[in-house]
């Protein structure tokens, strides 16, 4: 799907952080890692203030005269696997969403870059997605 | 998607007047139907109130004044912060209504309500922007000075293209400066404005400070030849707004009448296409064109004729058209059957008139909206500057393209346009962009930009047929509107 519009993103944004977010509840429920469950633990945190941070930021930087089209973004390049097959591969599979959704962020703060604050909140999440994927490899 | 059962609305079947802080009903019994435009549903009445209703109204805004005007600045402005405040905090409800009663893409809701509250916002400057000035020794031993006073009841009559945002060009400058104000909604969008005023009356402006009545030209009529009003603000059809301009000179009133547009957008040979047909689509399309700022003629200059074309026509195809409540939506429908029928008849006088139709939007299917009123993306080439489509106020998602020679062939159309709201050029020349701002006569001028709005610092600005009066609407306009500069010179013996 074309993410077209900034509403389109960060709709794309609030929906893959609220799979997210079920993920981590549903692995800190499986972990048996003490320090896994403890990182899952500050990431269902985390989500829920993501997704208040996505809310204000669509709330404050839709102004009528920027709602030009975003050319060339889909929504498929960010595609997640969520299915749990067993709890060895808890944390290389939250390494690979952290990863999705460095990328994503990162790429969308490019896209638009005409609305400065909201480029610079993306820019914060995908930093955030950053020293979680730190955070898993070390 | 969301269902448009998901959104709350006000469930009255007639919404009612706001009077002196109390939800009042109308006892007219006329009232007029309020459509969901995406599926013609009906839901919602507007009543038009009678001529006593409105009086009491007037009169009640009357009574509030001398109290209002004497409570501190700073008290009064905090009010519009904790409406603000309540705005921000009921945001997506209020946003779905709009777009519910409006039809307009909900990304466009959002950013109507932006603009709402940073209305809001900047009039809270008003104990700054509200001071006077003054000069010792005028004469000797003799100071003079300036004190910016509020008149009285002011009172505005919206439009139907943005129910939310408009009257807070107004009301919150009104207000803040210490006068009383009627709102009186469009009959055709009354909805977000009962929402808003739900929001107020809950913040607790004190009584008769803000009001609302709903109707047609019988209350905005008593709000006129009323002896107990001093203003009005319109923004509506310049046929419309002529007779109210001239109506409130003969009552003595004040006035700022926004009224229509052809806002032509000029593409010179050095533009930069990638980054203006974005600009151009949402121009010509955005809020389905529904805006006095909406683009009204594409004027392709020289060489770029053609690549423009191209680039155009395509980006329109892909151009999203359905419910407004669907999230990244880019189009909904027009706002109203009559407007839809309008604007298909402009595109029938196109055609018969010898336009060449690149891309035709009639019939546009939205799955799930068979009542809808949705036109989709259309584009004329081969318009030439007498065809009606080139001259008249379209306000529906429609381009015309002319192919001019050079600047002053554009600005030569330009001129020959009686309206003046808004022009924009598209070039890379600092030179060009120079002589375009200093040379039409538009009140707002985008040098690369699509959807001239000026923000709520600055005026709405509008010139020609698209603007009567002196002071606009927003920002420092909107306070010398609605105040009068008092001369005071003074000696001590």
């Amino acid at each position: 799907m074309e993410l077209g519009t900034f509403g389109a993103i960060i709709k794309f944004a609030l929906d893959i952080e609220t799979k997210i977010g079920n993920f981590y509840q549903t692995a800190s429920g499986i972990a048996k890692d003490a320090e896994l469950v403890s990182i899952f633990a500050d990431l269902i945190v985390r989500g829920q203030k993501r997704m208040k941070t996505l809310e204000r930021v669509r709330r404050e930087n839709v102004t009528e005269m920027i709602l030009e089209p975003i050319i060339g973004f889909e929504s498929d390049s960010y595609r997640i696997d969520f299915e749990i097959v067993n709890d060895d591969n808890l944390r290389s599979m939250a390494t690979n969403i952290e990863t999705t959704l460095q990328k994503f962020y990162t790429t969308a703060a490019i896209k638009i870059d005409f609305l400065i604050e909201a480029a610079y909140a993306f820019e914060l999440l995908a930093e955030k997605n950053e020293e979680t994927i730190k955070r898993f490899s070390s | 998607m969301i269902s448009e059962l998901e959104v709350t609305i006000v469930t009255v079947e007639v919404v009612k007047n706001y009077i002196n802080g109390k939800w009042v009903e109308s006892k007219s019994k006329e009232t007029r139907d309020v459509f969901n435009p995406a599926t013609g549903e009906v839901i919602a009445k507007t009543p038009m109130s009678t001529r006593e209703e409105t009086l009491e109204a007037i009169k009640v805004a009357n009574a509030a004044f001398d109290r209002w005007r004497s409570t501190p600045a700073l008290t009064r402005v905090r009010h519009l912060n904790r409406i603000r405040d309540a705005f921000e905090e009921n945001f997506e409800d209020l946003v779905k209504t709009l777009t519910l009663e409006q039809g307009k893409a909900i990304d466009e809701s959002r950013g109507e309500y932006r603009r709402t509250i940073e209305n809001l916002e900047c009039a809270t400057s008003v104990p700054s922007l509200q001071m006077g000035y003054n000069a010792e020794d005028i004469a000797a031993g003799i100071d003079e000075m300036v004190i910016k006073q509020p008149l009285g009841v002011f009172f505005c009559v919206a439009p139907f293209n943005f129910p939310a945002m408009v009257p807070t060009w107004f009301w919150p400058f009104a207000i803040g400066v210490g006068n009383t104000y009627i709102v009186k909604p469009s009959e055709q969008v009354p909805l977000s404005q009962v929402k808003q005023f739900e929001i107020i009356h809950e913040i607790g402006l004190p009584r008769g400070v803000l009001n609302m009545v709903h109707g047609g030209p019988e209350a905005v009529n008593t709000l006129i030849e009323s002896p107990d009003t001093v203003g009005m603000s319109f923004v509506g059809s310049s046929r419309v707004g002529k007779l109210l301009y001239k109506k409130t000179g003969e009552f003595g009133k004040r006035s700022q009448v926004q009224g229509g547009a052809k806002n032509f957008l000029t593409i010179m040979p050095d533009a930069d296409l990638e980054k203006t047909v974005p600009a151009l689509v949402t121009s010509f399309y955005g809020c389905s064109g529904q805006r006095c700022l909406a683009g009204g003629v594409l004027l392709a200059v020289g060489d770029i004729y053609e690549p423009l074309k191209k680039m155009i026509v395509e980006a329109s195809k892909k151009y999203t058209v359905g419910s407004g409540l669907e999230e990244g939506m880019q189009m909904g429908p027009l706002a109203s059957k009559k407007g839809m029928e309008i604007v298909l008849g402009f595109i029938e006088k196109g055609v018969k008139e010898g336009a060449e139709l690149l891309l035709d939007g009639r019939g546009v299917e939205v799955p799930g909206h068979p009542n809808g009123y949705f036109i989709g993306p259309t584009i004329f080439d081969n318009v030439t500057r007498d065809m009606t489509i080139a001259r008249e106020e379209i306000f529906g998602p429609v381009i015309p393209i002319i192919q001019v020679k050079d600047l002053d062939e554009a600005i030569d159309i330009i001129h020959a346009n009686p309206y003046g709201n808004a022009s924009s050029v598209f070039t890379s020349s600092g030179k060009t962009a120079r002589d375009y701002q200093y040379r039409v006569k538009a009140g707002n001028i985008g040098i690369n930009i699509g959807v001239v709005a000026p923000i709520a610092t600055f005026p709405f600005s509008g010139m020609k047929d698209s603007f009567l009066g002196d002071l606009h609407g927003q920002g420092r306009d909107a306070v010398d509107f609605f105040t009068e500069n008092k001369v005071v010179i003074t000696r001590w013996f």
